[in-house]
Protein backbone atom coordinates (compact mmCIF):
# COMPACT_ATOMS: atom_id res chain seq x y z
CA UNK A 1 0.00 0.00 0.00
CA UNK A 2 3.15 2.20 0.83
CA UNK A 3 4.37 1.57 -2.71
CA UNK A 4 0.97 2.21 -4.13
CA UNK A 5 0.64 5.51 -2.72
CA UNK A 6 3.43 6.73 -4.94
CA UNK A 7 0.84 6.67 -7.42
CA UNK A 8 -1.15 8.48 -6.02
CA UNK A 9 -1.89 12.14 -7.56
CA UNK A 10 -4.75 13.54 -5.41
CA UNK A 11 -5.29 14.03 -1.79
CA UNK A 12 -8.16 11.18 -2.04
CA UNK A 13 -6.24 8.42 -3.89
CA UNK A 14 -3.58 8.94 -0.76
CA UNK A 15 -6.19 9.16 2.11
CA UNK A 16 -7.72 5.85 1.19
CA UNK A 17 -4.47 4.29 0.58
CA UNK A 18 -3.24 5.39 3.72
CA UNK A 19 -6.47 4.12 5.44
CA UNK A 20 -5.51 0.97 4.18
CA UNK A 21 -2.28 0.74 5.35
CA UNK A 22 -3.88 1.57 9.03
CA UNK A 23 -6.07 -1.91 8.16
CA UNK A 24 -3.12 -3.65 7.21
CA UNK A 25 -1.32 -2.86 10.34
CA UNK A 26 -3.67 -3.10 12.20
CA UNK A 27 -4.36 -7.35 11.57
CA UNK A 28 -0.35 -7.74 12.28
CA UNK A 29 -0.42 -7.45 16.40
CA UNK A 30 -3.25 -9.96 16.81
CA UNK A 31 -1.56 -12.41 14.34
CA UNK A 32 2.02 -11.74 15.48
CA UNK A 33 1.41 -12.25 19.36
CA UNK A 34 -0.48 -15.84 18.47
CA UNK A 35 1.91 -16.98 16.27
CA UNK A 36 4.16 -16.12 19.12
CA UNK A 37 2.42 -17.87 21.94
CA UNK A 38 1.75 -21.20 19.96
CA UNK A 39 5.77 -21.43 19.14
CA UNK A 40 6.90 -20.18 22.46
CA UNK A 41 5.54 -21.58 25.82
CA UNK A 42 4.53 -19.15 29.15
CA UNK A 43 8.28 -19.68 30.16
CA UNK A 44 10.16 -18.29 26.84
CA UNK A 45 7.01 -15.60 25.52
CA UNK A 46 8.02 -12.45 27.53
CA UNK A 47 11.48 -12.41 26.03
CA UNK A 48 10.03 -13.15 22.15
CA UNK A 49 7.44 -10.89 22.69
CA UNK A 50 9.33 -7.98 23.78
CA UNK A 51 11.86 -8.43 20.86
CA UNK A 52 8.40 -8.14 18.77
CA UNK A 53 7.64 -5.26 20.25
CA UNK A 54 10.68 -4.20 19.94
CA UNK A 55 10.59 -3.42 15.98
CA UNK A 56 8.26 -1.21 16.81
CA UNK A 57 10.64 1.60 17.85
CA UNK A 58 13.02 -0.26 15.71
CA UNK A 59 10.84 0.82 12.59
CA UNK A 60 10.07 4.57 13.92
CA UNK A 61 13.30 5.51 14.46
CA UNK A 62 14.34 4.30 11.09
CA UNK A 63 11.90 5.89 9.08
CA UNK A 64 12.76 8.94 10.51
CA UNK A 65 16.29 8.40 10.92
CA UNK A 66 16.76 7.08 7.13
CA UNK A 67 13.51 9.27 5.91
CA UNK A 68 15.01 12.42 5.86
CA UNK A 69 18.46 11.63 4.43
CA UNK A 70 17.18 9.89 1.81
CA UNK A 71 14.33 12.44 0.92
CA UNK A 72 17.36 14.72 0.51
CA UNK A 73 19.51 12.66 -1.74
CA UNK A 74 16.55 12.14 -3.33
CA UNK A 75 16.21 15.71 -4.04
CA UNK A 76 19.48 16.15 -4.59
CA UNK A 77 20.09 13.53 -7.04
CA UNK A 78 18.56 13.05 -10.69
CA UNK A 79 14.78 11.43 -10.63
CA UNK A 80 15.26 7.85 -10.43
CA UNK A 81 12.09 6.99 -11.95
CA UNK A 82 11.07 9.41 -14.49
CA UNK A 83 7.84 10.88 -14.34
CA UNK A 84 7.93 10.49 -10.55
CA UNK A 85 7.68 13.40 -8.22
CA UNK A 86 10.16 12.88 -5.87
CA UNK A 87 8.02 12.20 -2.77
CA UNK A 88 6.16 9.73 -4.97
CA UNK A 89 9.38 7.47 -5.24
CA UNK A 90 10.53 7.68 -1.58
CA UNK A 91 6.51 5.98 -0.96
CA UNK A 92 7.84 3.13 -3.87
CA UNK A 93 11.31 2.37 -2.91
CA UNK A 94 10.35 2.13 0.95
CA UNK A 95 7.36 0.08 0.04
CA UNK A 96 8.81 -2.58 -2.51
CA UNK A 97 10.83 -4.67 0.63
CA UNK A 98 7.53 -5.52 1.99
CA UNK A 99 6.55 -7.28 -1.20
CA UNK A 100 10.32 -10.02 -0.04
CA UNK A 101 9.51 -9.56 3.74
CA UNK A 102 6.22 -10.60 3.34
CA UNK A 103 7.54 -13.84 0.97
CA UNK A 104 10.08 -14.98 4.37
CA UNK A 105 6.84 -14.97 6.40
CA UNK A 106 5.90 -18.16 4.10
CA UNK A 107 9.14 -19.85 4.91
CA UNK A 108 8.57 -20.54 8.78
CA UNK A 109 6.07 -23.38 9.52
CA UNK A 110 3.22 -22.44 12.29
CA UNK A 111 3.25 -24.25 15.65
CA UNK A 112 0.32 -26.34 16.58
CA UNK A 113 -1.92 -24.53 18.91
CA UNK A 114 -1.69 -25.10 22.42
CA UNK A 115 -3.62 -23.12 24.24
CA UNK A 116 -6.78 -22.17 23.23
CA UNK A 117 -9.55 -19.85 24.63
CA UNK A 118 -12.61 -21.64 24.88
CA UNK A 119 -15.98 -20.05 24.01
CA UNK A 120 -19.63 -21.48 24.58
CA UNK A 121 -20.93 -18.30 22.70
CA UNK A 122 -18.77 -16.75 19.97
CA UNK A 123 -19.65 -13.40 19.75
CA UNK A 124 -18.32 -9.77 20.40
CA UNK A 125 -20.94 -9.66 23.43
CA UNK A 126 -19.62 -12.79 25.17
CA UNK A 127 -15.91 -10.82 24.37
CA UNK A 128 -17.17 -7.90 25.86
CA UNK A 129 -18.77 -9.70 29.03
CA UNK A 130 -15.47 -11.49 29.46
CA UNK A 131 -13.38 -8.22 29.09
CA UNK A 132 -16.06 -6.27 31.75
CA UNK A 133 -15.78 -9.14 34.26
CA UNK A 134 -12.05 -9.18 34.27
CA UNK A 135 -12.07 -4.80 34.38
CA UNK A 136 -9.21 -4.25 36.56
CA UNK A 137 -7.13 -5.80 34.47
CA UNK A 138 -7.75 -4.99 31.03
CA UNK A 139 -8.55 -1.12 32.61
CA UNK A 140 -4.96 -0.68 34.14
CA UNK A 141 -4.07 -2.29 30.22
CA UNK A 142 -6.59 -0.14 28.17
CA UNK A 143 -5.83 2.91 30.34
CA UNK A 144 -1.86 2.70 30.71
CA UNK A 145 -1.48 1.96 26.96
CA UNK A 146 -3.82 5.07 26.13
CA UNK A 147 -1.29 7.44 28.06
CA UNK A 148 2.01 5.77 26.53
CA UNK A 149 0.64 6.11 22.87
CA UNK A 150 -0.84 10.20 24.04
CA UNK A 151 2.61 10.81 25.24
CA UNK A 152 4.59 9.09 22.22
CA UNK A 153 1.98 11.20 19.76
CA UNK A 154 2.72 14.45 21.53
CA UNK A 155 6.52 14.18 20.87
CA UNK A 156 5.35 13.74 17.24
CA UNK B 1 -21.70 -21.46 31.80
CA UNK B 2 -20.55 -19.33 34.82
CA UNK B 3 -17.39 -19.02 33.36
CA UNK B 4 -18.27 -18.27 29.11
CA UNK B 5 -14.69 -18.04 28.36
CA UNK B 6 -11.87 -19.81 29.99
CA UNK B 7 -8.13 -20.90 28.92
CA UNK B 8 -8.08 -24.42 28.29
CA UNK B 9 -4.77 -26.38 27.49
CA UNK B 10 -5.46 -28.56 24.21
CA UNK B 11 -2.03 -30.56 24.66
CA UNK B 12 0.84 -31.56 26.40
CA UNK B 13 2.21 -28.60 28.52
CA UNK B 14 5.61 -29.59 28.24
CA UNK B 15 8.35 -26.94 27.64
CA UNK B 16 7.69 -26.93 23.96
CA UNK B 17 10.77 -26.45 21.62
CA UNK B 18 11.60 -23.72 20.38
CA UNK B 19 13.58 -25.00 17.27
CA UNK B 20 13.26 -22.19 14.45
CA UNK B 21 10.62 -20.08 16.86
CA UNK B 22 13.58 -17.37 17.24
CA UNK B 23 13.76 -17.29 13.44
CA UNK B 24 10.20 -16.52 13.27
CA UNK B 25 10.36 -13.95 16.38
CA UNK B 26 13.20 -12.11 13.48
CA UNK B 27 10.63 -11.94 10.87
CA UNK B 28 7.84 -10.80 13.16
CA UNK B 29 10.08 -7.97 14.65
CA UNK B 30 11.37 -7.03 10.78
CA UNK B 31 7.15 -6.60 9.73
CA UNK B 32 6.79 -4.63 12.94
CA UNK B 33 9.55 -2.29 11.91
CA UNK B 34 8.36 -2.06 8.18
CA UNK B 35 5.11 -1.43 9.16
CA UNK B 36 6.26 1.14 11.62
CA UNK B 37 8.24 2.74 9.14
CA UNK B 38 5.32 3.04 6.89
CA UNK B 39 3.29 4.68 9.62
CA UNK B 40 5.92 7.18 10.18
CA UNK B 41 7.50 7.35 6.60
CA UNK B 42 5.17 10.28 5.44
CA UNK B 43 6.35 12.51 8.32
CA UNK B 44 9.64 13.48 6.16
CA UNK B 45 8.10 13.73 2.92
CA UNK B 46 4.98 15.90 3.81
CA UNK B 47 6.52 19.04 3.07
CA UNK B 48 6.99 17.66 -0.49
CA UNK B 49 3.51 16.25 -0.55
CA UNK B 50 1.71 19.30 0.54
CA UNK B 51 3.70 21.16 -2.51
CA UNK B 52 2.92 19.04 -4.34
CA UNK B 53 -0.71 18.40 -3.96
CA UNK B 54 -1.65 21.97 -3.07
CA UNK B 55 -3.02 20.06 0.33
CA UNK B 56 -4.36 22.42 3.22
CA UNK B 57 -2.80 21.79 6.90
CA UNK B 58 -6.29 20.85 7.53
CA UNK B 59 -5.89 17.82 4.77
CA UNK B 60 -2.25 16.91 6.22
CA UNK B 61 -3.46 16.49 8.97
CA UNK B 62 -6.28 14.20 7.76
CA UNK B 63 -2.93 12.52 6.68
CA UNK B 64 -1.10 12.42 9.10
CA UNK B 65 -3.35 12.05 12.03
CA UNK B 66 -3.00 14.83 15.07
CA UNK B 67 -4.89 13.16 18.39
CA UNK B 68 -7.91 14.01 18.15
CA UNK B 69 -9.33 11.93 20.32
CA UNK B 70 -6.47 11.95 23.37
CA UNK B 71 -5.34 8.72 23.18
CA UNK B 72 -6.78 5.80 20.59
CA UNK B 73 -7.85 7.55 17.20
CA UNK B 74 -5.41 9.73 15.58
CA UNK B 75 -7.20 10.66 12.30
CA UNK B 76 -8.13 8.48 9.70
CA UNK B 77 -5.06 6.44 9.48
CA UNK B 78 -5.30 5.38 13.54
CA UNK B 79 -9.68 5.10 13.27
CA UNK B 80 -8.70 2.63 11.14
CA UNK B 81 -6.07 0.55 12.81
CA UNK B 82 -8.89 0.60 15.76
CA UNK B 83 -11.64 -0.25 13.87
CA UNK B 84 -10.01 -3.31 12.18
CA UNK B 85 -8.08 -4.48 15.24
CA UNK B 86 -11.41 -6.15 16.91
CA UNK B 87 -12.64 -7.98 14.15
CA UNK B 88 -8.99 -8.68 13.23
CA UNK B 89 -8.20 -10.27 16.86
CA UNK B 90 -11.58 -12.14 16.51
CA UNK B 91 -10.23 -13.76 13.34
CA UNK B 92 -7.27 -14.84 15.03
CA UNK B 93 -8.54 -17.98 17.05
CA UNK B 94 -10.45 -19.35 14.26
CA UNK B 95 -8.30 -18.69 11.09
CA UNK B 96 -4.64 -19.40 10.63
CA UNK B 97 -2.89 -15.99 12.18
CA UNK B 98 -1.02 -16.20 8.96
CA UNK B 99 -4.02 -16.15 6.85
CA UNK B 100 -5.48 -12.66 8.67
CA UNK B 101 -1.68 -11.21 8.01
Amino acid sequence: MTAAASLATAFLPLFVLRLDVGFGEAAVAPSAISLISDRFDRIRRPPAVSLYMAGSFIGAAAALLLGAPLVHWMETAPPIVVGMKRWQTTFLLVGLPGFGLALLMLTFSEAARTELIRTTITSIATAVRFIVGRSKAFGTLFVGSAFVVTLGSLSL
Amino acid sequence: MSRPLELQPIASTTLRSAHGGWYMVGLLTLVQSVSYIDRFLPSPVLPAIKRDLHLTDFQLGLLLGPAFHSSMSRSAFHSAGSLTAYPGAQFCPLASPRGVR
